[in-house]
């Protein structure tokens, strides 16, 4: 390969998202597994003898939900298959899944960006059950290091809709991107906690170079394991720098799976080979085939609001794009809406919620636009310190911004300058230095005026009223 | 004196709700002649405790689970497995006051046709012992006909309700594909199970048919059932039979159990009843391939769960892998690794739609070709097996002679259509088995051709050595 080839990243997505029903996929059992392990079982979850698969309907309607919101034809018929593999964590030894019939397929998610949108397909979405989840322990016994594992399955049958895209991707921003807007609106349509910490929310990549302007697909890397957005980009990053370099030393690339460290980016990946799996797929015979009915797809296109993307576009045109996406999925925006239309200006209003009171950890849906609108637009003439404090309560049931707005910034000369007098006059020693050159004394003063006031004086006119002091 | 080889389950409810007999009683004169015939016949594998009550006894097939006993479905897998539910079909049972007898004998997993692939040693023909009862569900017919029950559950893939009921003489029903829960039953072959009841006669039949039957959460391939209607008069008068030229000049049927199901038609005619003949070529050419792909695919996934790490067999290994491996090298017999290495190649990636996929499309046209005959005929008959019992160990070495049995229950098995066995005549002293198929939810109406036919034929089920 010539040194000066350009090369462009190809990335195509699968996304895992546990649903938060009441109940697993096929049985009736508690969709929870914070329990002690084992606990949230049954016969058909522990695949026992003679039991059989019930659908869980709130499950499908919920991908179907998920299916509308991405833009996709939703299926006339669609059917379960089974997925044959043997592994402790699958107790039936096949994952009752969805093949070639799925309940959503051909849809499509634009992921705004600040140089125009960009149009991700999707190649399919469906429902099946996850797995269990096994826990490898090390046993004390006559064999040195010997280990076993416990599978809790808690977890097993929970339903879990599998998110596919085309490989539409070209890198590694647009891929987080995609990611944290799809988390968003599962998020919004109350799907999911899509939580990346818990796993409830959970995805590969794969990646592959070309030179740019083919249109050639080469062989791909799969990357596992990277549990937060910030962890993927980078991941993506050094995965496609890694490529281009084999590809300029006159190498090729493995096919092979890259597993992450969860939580340690600086961790080099495990490797493993693929190993080609036949997961010998067939219809599953102990479901029928789900037929949904156009009254439901009616409702359930009527329940969705206007999504996140929609969004950012919208507030883009108010704020910049970097806000407006900071806002939308951040989760932020619809507060934001509510502070303007309280009175607060729009730019501070989103400096405010998307840094410091995101720091708070305080949710959105906890708080009283109107009062928090009015501490944003009082930011600046309140001090620091009583800002912050009031920002820390603004969850806080029946929170009221009146006490703090109170406590105004001293910015009036008149009221400062005999404070200021009064302490020049008790440091004479600090007044002559500073005259005599040692301008860095400034500091000096104002602290000293700053806590005489009790850091309610404003800053910029303190420093002020000090030079003019000194220098009289 | 309680005759358990002639009380039917009506009489002996009559006799129980007269105050004749007491529940302890009945349940008592089962176990007794258990005690008597079943070290000859080995039609239970397991036999209860009177659970106390006023309710009939009942036998049952040891491929349907019971909570709190041993359920082994005939396999080393599960021979120490004590279900904590019961089946739907059970739990039905116990809600018309019904008292599990114990669990009778199966070939494993039901894959078998003479209960010579039981784990447990096979059963024997209370008609004579030194043949099959049939299969898979030669315990539960053993049991019916040699007095050690007054009716059972069954269940059927291809035919083992019907063939056992056939070389043992009693009626047994396939119900149509949907209409009882299968819920709770170890599965062999998805889409083609069901549970059906096995009795003395056409109206035992039907009443037990009437409390397992109908739709159940549980099982979501279930559907409402049209109200079940006791058989009684004797009139075929209206209906029209049709007699399939292939299934009633099958090579392989002998001209014993030709001339019984002469006869039975015969009668049918006399009754009242069109007889027309008619065709069902591609059915009975393609009906047993298509089977041993459909079935033995779909119980190579359904018996991958038996792997050793929850319940049943655990044969150690150093890993999971290893402790898989052995678990099913010394769980499983002969046979259910004969079609698990059949399903798995089947379903395989490159050969599924050669041979899996082909199959559910000839699958649609056996449907096809039974509906279209349908349009034209309220039922059809033929023999149930080709052959009487047959002698023990005769095909055992043969897997397809043993397949070949079944040839004449699989089309319609495979087309979800109900069945029923009525026993219709002697064939060197043994019984031959008339079938009668209808379409879907025509149960009613061959509970009313096998009462017409029963009385007309007026076959007597008792064993002729043991009267």
């Amino acid at each position: 390969m010539s040194t000066t080839t350009t090369w462009e990243a190809v990335i195509g997505l699968e996304i895992h998202v546990q649903l938060k029903t009441q109940t697993k996929m096929f049985c009736r059992c508690r969709n929870y597994f914070g329990d002690r392990p084992n606990t949230n079982v049954c016969p058909v979850c522990l695949a026992f003898p003679g039991a059989l698969p019930v659908p869980n309907r709130r499950a499908i309607e919920e991908t179907i939900k998920l299916g509308l919101a991405l833009d996709c034809t939703i299926a006339e018929r669609a059917v379960f298959h089974r997925k044959n593999y043997f592994y402790p964590d699958l107790p039936k030894a096949y994952q009752i899944s969805q093949y070639d019939e799925p309940l959503c397929a051909k849809g499509a998610l634009v992921v705004p960006a600040a140089d125009g949108d960009v149009t991700i397909r999707i190649t399919r979405a469906h429902l099946e059950e996850d797995a269990a989840k096994n826990v490898h322990v090390a046993v004390s016994g006559r064999l040195h290091g010997a280990t076993a594992t416990l599978v809790d399955f808690n977890r097993g049958g929970t339903p879990l809709v599998e998110i596919v895209t085309e490989p539409d991707i070209h890198d590694a921003e647009t891929a987080k991107r995609f990611l944290q807007l799809l988390r968003q609106t599962v998020v919004e349509l109350d799907l999911s906690d899509a939580e990346l910490e818990k796993g409830s929310m959970r995805f590969d990549v794969n990646v592959s170079v070309r030179p740019a302007g083919s249109d050639e697909l080469r062989t791909r890397t799969e990357l596992k394991n990277m549990n937060s957005f910030n962890f993927a980009a980078k991941g993506i990053e050094r995965e496609i720098a890694r490529q281009i370099q084999i590809y300029e030393a006159g190498g090729e690339v493995q096919q092979e799976t890259l597993h992450f460290v969860p939580g340690d980016e600086e961790s080099p990946p495990s490797r493993s080979k693929e190993e080609a799996q036949d997961y010998r797929y067939f219809p599953e015979p102990d479901l029928v085939p789900v037929h949904p009915p156009d009254e439901l797809i009616d409702r359930l296109r009527g329940e969705i609001g206007e999504l996140p993307g929609a969004r950012i576009r919208r507030i883009a045109d108010t704020l910049s794009f970097y806000d407006a996406d900071v806002l939308v999925t951040g989760g932020l925006d619809r507060l934001w809406s509510a502070l303007v239309a309280a009175g607060a200006d729009a730019k501070e209003a989103a400096n405010v919620l998307a840094n410091q009171f995101v720091a708070t950890g305080i949710s959105p849906d906890a708080v009283d636009a109107v009062e928090l609108a009015q501490l944003v637009t009082a930011r600046s003439e309140i001090p620091r310190g009583t800002f912050d404090e009031a920002l820390a309560k603004v969850g806080d049931e029946g929170f009221s911004a009146a006490p703090y707005l109170e406590q105004k910034v001293v910015a009036d000369a008149g009221a400062l300058d005999p404070v200021i007098e009064r302490i020049i006059e008790a440091n004479p020693a600090q007044a002559e230095q500073y005259r005599s050159g040692k301008e860095g004394l400034i500091g000096f003063f104002v602290g000293q005026v700053m806590k005489e006031t009790g850091g309610r004086a404003d800053p910029r006119v303190v420093n002020e009223r000090v030079r003019a002091k000194l220098s009289a | 004196m309680i005759d358990t080889l002639r009380l039917t389950a009506e009489e002996a409810k009559r006799q129980l709700e007269a105050g004749e007999i007491s529940g302890a009683e009945l349940f008592a004169a089962y176990l007794e002649a258990i005690g008597v015939r079943d070290e000859e016949l080995h039609a239970y594998l397991h036999v209860c405790a009177d659970p106390g009550g006023d309710g009939l006894p009942i036998a049952v097939k040891d491929v349907i689970g019971t909570k709190g006993v041993p359920t082994t479905a005939g396999s080393k897998m599960l021979e120490h497995y004590v279900p904590v539910y019961d089946a739907t079909v059970v739990e039905r049972c116990k809600a018309h006051g019904l008292r599990v007898l114990g669990k009778t004998n199966t070939d494993e997993f039901a894959m078998g046709s003479s209960t010579e692939n039981s784990a447990f040693g096979p059963s024997h023909n209370p008609w004579d012992p030194t043949r099959v009862p049939g299969g898979s569900g030669g315990g539960s017919a053993a049991a019916v006909s040699g007095g050690l029950a007054p009716w059972a559950l069954g269940s059927d893939t291809g035919g083992s309700i019907k063939q056992p009921a056939a070389l043992c003489g009693n009626v047994g029903l396939r119900p149509t594909y949907g209409t009882v829960s299968r819920y709770g039953v170890v599965a062999f072959a998805s889409s083609l199970d069901q549970v059906g009841p096995v009795a003395k006669n056409v109206r035992d039949c039907a009443y037990l048919y009437s409390i397992i039957s109908g739709r159940d959460a549980n099982d979501s391939t279930t559907v409402d059932v049209p109200v079940v209607e006791l058989p009684a008069g004797d009139s075929l008068k209206g209906l029209r039979i049709g007699v399939p030229k292939e299934m009633n000049e099958a090579e392989g049927i002998e001209p014993g159990v030709s001339a019984a199901v002469r006869v039975a038609i015969e009668h049918a005619a006399s009754l009242g009843a069109e007889v027309g003949e008619c065709s069902l070529p591609r059915s009975v050419e393609y009906g047993v391939a298509c089977y041993y792909l459909v079935a033995p695919a779909e119980a190579s996934s359904n018996l991958a769960r038996y792997d050793g790490a929850r319940y049943g067999l655990r044969s150690p290994g150093d890993d999971f892998r290893e402790m898989v491996m052995n678990t099913r090298h010394d769980g499983f017999g002969d046979e259910p690794k004969r079609r698990i290495m059949i399903g798995t190649y089947a379903l395989s990636s490159g050969y599924y739609d050669a041979y899996y996929g082909k199959a559910q499309r000839v699958r649609t046209i056996i449907r096809r070709e039974h509906d279209a005959v349908f349009e034209q005929f309220d039922l059809i008959v033929s023999p149930t097996s080709p052959t009487v019992a047959f002698e023990l160990g005769a095909k055992v070495h043969d897997p397809i002679a043993m397949y070949l049995n079944d040839v004449l229950t699989i089309p319609s098995c495979m087309a979800g259509l109900p069945g029923l066995n009525i026993p219709c005549g002697l064939s060197e002293g043994l019984p031959v088995g008339l079938q009668l198929i209808g379409p879907q939810f025509s149960e009613n109406t061959l509970f009313r051709a096998g009462h017409a036919l029963e009385q007309a034929l007026a076959f007597d089920v008792v064993p002729a050595r043991l009267r």
